[in-house]
């Protein structure tokens, strides 16, 4: 174990090898300081619990931001790709969503490939528990290493901070199928008298290929070429294809049927479930109507027997979702390699940690990933690569940054997870960032490359593209300032029917210009107003969020607001407009409300 | 009665004037009229609100049938009141109303006040005061409600369900083949247009310029003061009392916000005063008019009609460059004052700034917004959805209004 500058074991500990740990861990890295990376098992790092892709609509952008700062997801899953679809090519481009099917195990070996090579020092250990008095951690305690001190420590613990798995009747302790559940950790935060909260989230069967009769479901070829890391992975690779069946009214009724014995509706497990990706029980439960759910059959690997089945995240008793397998057209006869199953576990309230993911009484001490609230690989990603920049930049002695909203969805998501209680894991959607009009994975590393550079995150051939880019774009546009045929090129531009072809019309010499920087131009332009009016509201929410509610001395005579929120303000008296929008049950129309009662006119 | 108080009470009246007419309909507001009608009714528990209609007898207490009616019913939170609600439509006959309205107060209903179940929509948010306004509006001009469907709140009720299912197919409609298809959205947006530009002309109609009636005893300057405040010599003011002999009205600039000042003859008490009321009950609006009650040195006291009818009422005390007297000061000679009215003035009827231009607004981002959506351009559309939402939300409840809607809810009857 190589040393650090300042006399301690270590500039930066990260505790956990997923997703979040690995880019806290790179990003250190990356800042030149000593890094210490301590897992339960080595070989699990990187692995992906469930579902074998990475990107999606809003996530993809994110997987692009990440890799402009340096991280490695994005290269990852190019050079393990299986199958890809850009999502919503068929709607506005703001809301492209590129995703791809990976090969987990070959991912998973990638990621650790890359640790090795960046000079991670990994550990394969329990912590046990955080070292130093509350206020002043300074470090971890390993069951078998003992004490180990660094200048900051970051949390990336995931699912398995008590974790505890369920499936049907049974239930037993562990983080992840397989794996160990970090229980004395917990016990420790706990003891240190942070506010945590538990929440669940699930997983779907995996079954054996040979077993499908993939004659009776619909095929999804790949499409298209993508690089999350803009061709740094090299030539692109062939491509497998998904498959796609549905459940039906059969299905559901096994599902019901078997409720009585599923953990979720006994009570069992109280931590809440992703809205957005319910159970399939859910599903049965909540859309009494929706008689058939799809189900995706996705490729885990070249090398893999095992198919994934997205849609179908369940923890029913083994019987009950091999009899739910037999009512779905392509399953009847399927194998299942590993069930499906619930994890419930324990994560810190947003009220411990601030938008730089630091923990607020804790000065050496960041967080990352599920352990924060959020649920997703991406997620998980995009919150490690801040809480390890952040971490590097405290064991410099240098003080924390934070992203903005309006620039990225990593600031999105550390901007909302810091400042509001949310009662089921956060998953990142496009719809969360106000500016998302500007958050496109079409401009990523236009939009991070320079703050990267500005804290020494970013690689000089990402540098080298956008600076290129930025000059052509320049170039194009002094060009477009004048006017044509008795258009001005950027009136033109603004037209959302025009695109390259209709501005090669009227500026043919554009011909010969980089086709990136041109559509660069195009969309700009066309999303401008957009994107005035977003920043507009973005400055505009954090004004009011600061407006004082002191001088309100009974909510329940506010006429401008209904009665529900009525009850709500009065019981839980915020002090700030701010505290107020927190609220589960107050509306935006209840907000405005407030304002005309204090006189200040409308928010927007 | 105290309305947070009485909220949980199911209140019933009929909802269609008395006499002769094919059908009367009774309405019911509050949660469990539902049930309590099912229980008239015969039916099943949960038939009339999960079904939403549901034909047959209504019977009362002692279980005599009182008449074959049609009930219709409505959920929490998308209705008129934002309760659950029933209506019953039965035969036109008075007694069959009025009967089931009484077997509704004997299962432990209560007969509503005027106005009732429409300051139960304003309270629970489901009617904005917009709304309200026009229906006082409507109630005051002899027309019937309008199309129940028309409200600024179900607008902007409509609009936030649509935006959160084109969201919905942007987030997961690949993937989980959920939200509503484009052709689908396509429609309610096209339907929410048409209901939008409605309002637009609601907007436009209840965007007349505001009264300001100058009122008071004889000779007291108010020609004089009329004429100040228009900018030219209107009407003949002279120093011999009982000059005036009509009501005289001019558009007027007054701070940027047009009103439509109205000059008076003197009051000499008696049938003037009477004649003077009665004008200003056909002609004004308690709460969207004013009046300026001028007399010399402020010696006069304001006429009775003035307090009745609740105008809001500034007090001039004029000609002060002679004597000094209550309320503003004024004197037209020196200017005294003047600043003081006009401001007054401006603050007390511009009622509803800037609500047409603003319901233009909102068509025209819902415009963009189908054309967004029919050249595939989702984002663009949810952003236009979003945008137009919030400038309703901030014109619907505008908070001068507050005693405009006071008033117009004074103005609506039992089963409103």
């Amino acid at each position: 174990m190589s040393g650090s500058r300042r006399g301690l074991a270590w500039d930066v500990i990260v505790v956990g090898g997923g997703h979040a740990g690995i880019e806290a861990a790179l990003a250190c890295r990356r800042l030149e300081c000593s890094a210490l990376l301590v897992t339960g098992r080595c070989a699990r790092i990187g692995e992906m619990s469930c579902n074998p892709a990475i990107g999606g609509i809003a996530k993809g952008a994110l997987v692009r931001e990440v890799d402009c700062l340096g991280g490695s997801m994005g290269e990852a899953a190019d050079r393990t790709r299986l199958h890809f679809r850009m999502l919503n090519r068929s709607k506005g481009r703001s809301v492209w969503g590129p995703r791809a099917q990976v090969d987990a195990e070959a991912y998973a070996r990638m990621q650790a490939g890359a640790l090795a090579r960046e000079g991670v020092t990994v550990l394969e250990d329990e912590v046990v528990a955080l070292h130093g008095p509350v206020g002043g951690v300074d470090g971890i305690v390993c069951a078998r290493a003992g004490a180990v001190t660094g200048a900051a420590v970051v949390l990336a613990t995931g699912t398995f901070l008590g974790g505890r798995l369920f499936r049907g009747e049974e239930t037993w302790a562990g983080g992840r199928f397989g794996d160990f559940s970090a229980m004395a950790l917990e016990s420790d935060l706990r003891a240190r008298r942070f506010h945590v909260k538990r929440f669940k989230t699930g997983t779907s069967p995996r079954v054996l290929r040979e077993s499908i009769r993939f004659d009776r479901m619909a095929r999804q070829p790949g499409e298209g070429e993508y690089s999350f890391s803009f061709g740094r992975a090299g030539p692109d690779r062939g491509s497998e294809p998904c498959w796609v069946t549905r459940t039906s009214r059969d299905t559901r009724r096994v599902a019901l049927d078997a409720l009585d014995r599923s953990p979720l509706f006994c009570g069992k497990i109280e931590g809440k479930g992703p809205r957005y990706c319910p159970s399939f029980e859910d599903k049965a439960v909540r859309f009494a109507e929706k008689e058939e759910h799809i189900v995706f059959v996705e490729p885990m690997g070249a090398g893999s027997q095992a198919m994934y089945l997205n849609g179908l995240s369940t923890s029913l008793p083994l019987d009950a979702q091999q009899a739910m397998l037999a009512t779905i057209p392509g399953l009847e006869e399927a194998r299942i390699l590993q069930p499906g199953y619930a994890v419930e576990y324990t994560l810190l309230d947003p009220e411990e940690f601030d938008a730089c993911m630091l923990v607020r009484k804790e000065p050496k001490l960041l967080v990352a990933g599920q352990v924060c609230g959020t649920s997703g690989y991406e997620e998980a990603a995009g919150l490690g690569v801040l809480a390890g920049l952040n971490a590097g930049r405290i064991a410099r002695g240098e003080h924390p940054v934070q992203l903005e909203r309006s620039e990225s969805y990593i600031g999105v998501m550390a901007d909302d997870l810091s400042s509001r209680s949310w009662c089921e894991p956060y998953r990142l959607f496009s719809s969360r960032a106000e500016n998302r009009m500007h958050l496109r994975e079409e401009n990523a590393d236009r939009r991070m490359v320079p703050v990267a550079m500005s804290w020494g995150l970013a690689r000089g051939e990402d540098v080298r593209r956008v600076d290129r880019l930025e000059r052509d774009i320049s170039r194009i546009r002094a060009l477009l300032e004048g006017t044509r045929k008795g258009v001005a090129g950027t009136q033109l531009c603004r037209r959302p029917s025009t695109g390259r072809a209709e501005l090669l019309g009227v500026w043919p010499e554009l011909a010969q210009e980089d086709v990136r920087a041109v559509e660069a131009i195009l969309l700009d332009e066309r999303y401008s107003g957009y994107i005035d009016r977003a920043l507009r509201r973005i400055d505009q929410r954090r004004q009011l969020e600061s407006v004082s509610l002191e001088s309100v001395a009974d909510f329940s005579c506010i006429e401008e607001i209904c009665i529900e929120a009525r009850e709500i303000l009065g019981r839980m008296r915020p002090r700030t407009l701010g505290e107020a929008a927190s609220l589960a049950g107050v509306r935006p129309s209840d907000l405005d409300g407030l304002l005309l009662h204090l006189g200040r006119g409308c928010s927007t | 009665m105290d309305p947070l108080r009485s909220r949980g009470d199911i209140i019933v009246a009929r909802a269609t004037a008395g006499g002769r007419s094919a059908l009367a309909v009774v309405r019911l507001s509050g949660e469990g009229c539902a049930q309590l009608v099912e229980g008239r009714m015969g039916l099943d528990p949960g038939r009339l609100s999960g079904a939403r209609r549901a034909v047959g007898l209504f019977r009362s207490g002692s279980g005599e049938a009182l008449d074959q009616v049609v009930a219709l019913s409505w959920k929490k939170g998308s209705s008129y009141t934002g309760e659950e609600m029933v209506e019953v439509i039965c035969h036109g006959m008075d007694q069959a109303a009025d009967r089931i309205v009484s077997a509704v107060v004997e299962e432990g209903g209560r007969a509503a006040l005027p106005g009732e179940f429409t300051r139960r929509g304003l309270l629970s948010g489901s009617l904005t005061r917009l709304d309200v306004l026009v229906l006082g509006r409507r109630s005051a001009e002899g027309q019937g409600q309008g199309a129940a469907g028309a409200t600024a709140g179900s607008l902007l009720r409509r609009l936030g369900e649509v935006e959160r299912e084109l969201e919905g197919r942007l987030e997961f409609g690949e993937q989980y083949g959920v939200g509503i298809s484009r052709e689908e959205a396509a429609a309610a947006l096209s339907e929410l247009l048409e209901r939008a530009t409605e309002l637009e002309g609601v907007a436009a109609a209840l965007e007349r310029p505001a009264r300001v009636v100058i009122a008071g005893p004889v000779n007291a300057g108010k020609s004089t003061l009329f004429n100040t405040l228009l900018g030219r010599e209107r009407v003949v003011a002279s120093q011999s009392p009982g000059t005036t002999r009509d009501w005289v009205s001019e558009s007027a600039e007054v701070e940027g916000v047009t009103v439509r000042l109205v000059d008076t003859p003197g009051e000499a008490g008696g049938e003037h005063e009477e004649e003077a009321g009665r004008v200003c009950r056909e002609e004004m609006t308690a709460g969207s008019d004013a009046v300026l009650w001028l007399s010399e040195g402020g010696a006069s006291e304001p006429s009775g009609w003035i307090i009745d009818e609740g105008f809001e009422m500034l007090r001039v005390s004029s000609k002060t460059d002679l004597l000094r007297g209550p309320g503003v000061n004024l004197s037209c000679r020196t200017g005294e004052g003047l600043d003081e009215i006009r401001t007054w003035i401006s603050r007390r009827v511009d009622l509803l700034p800037g609500l047409s231009e603003g319901m233009t607004e909102v068509r025209r981002h819902l415009e963009e917004a189908v054309s967004a959506l029919s050249s595939a351009r989702e984002d663009m559309a949810c952003e236009e959805i979003s945008e137009a939402r919030r400038k309703l939300r901030g014109i619907v409840n505008g908070q001068r209004m507050e005693k405009a809607v006071e008033a117009a809810l004074g103005m609506l009857c039992v089963g409103k």
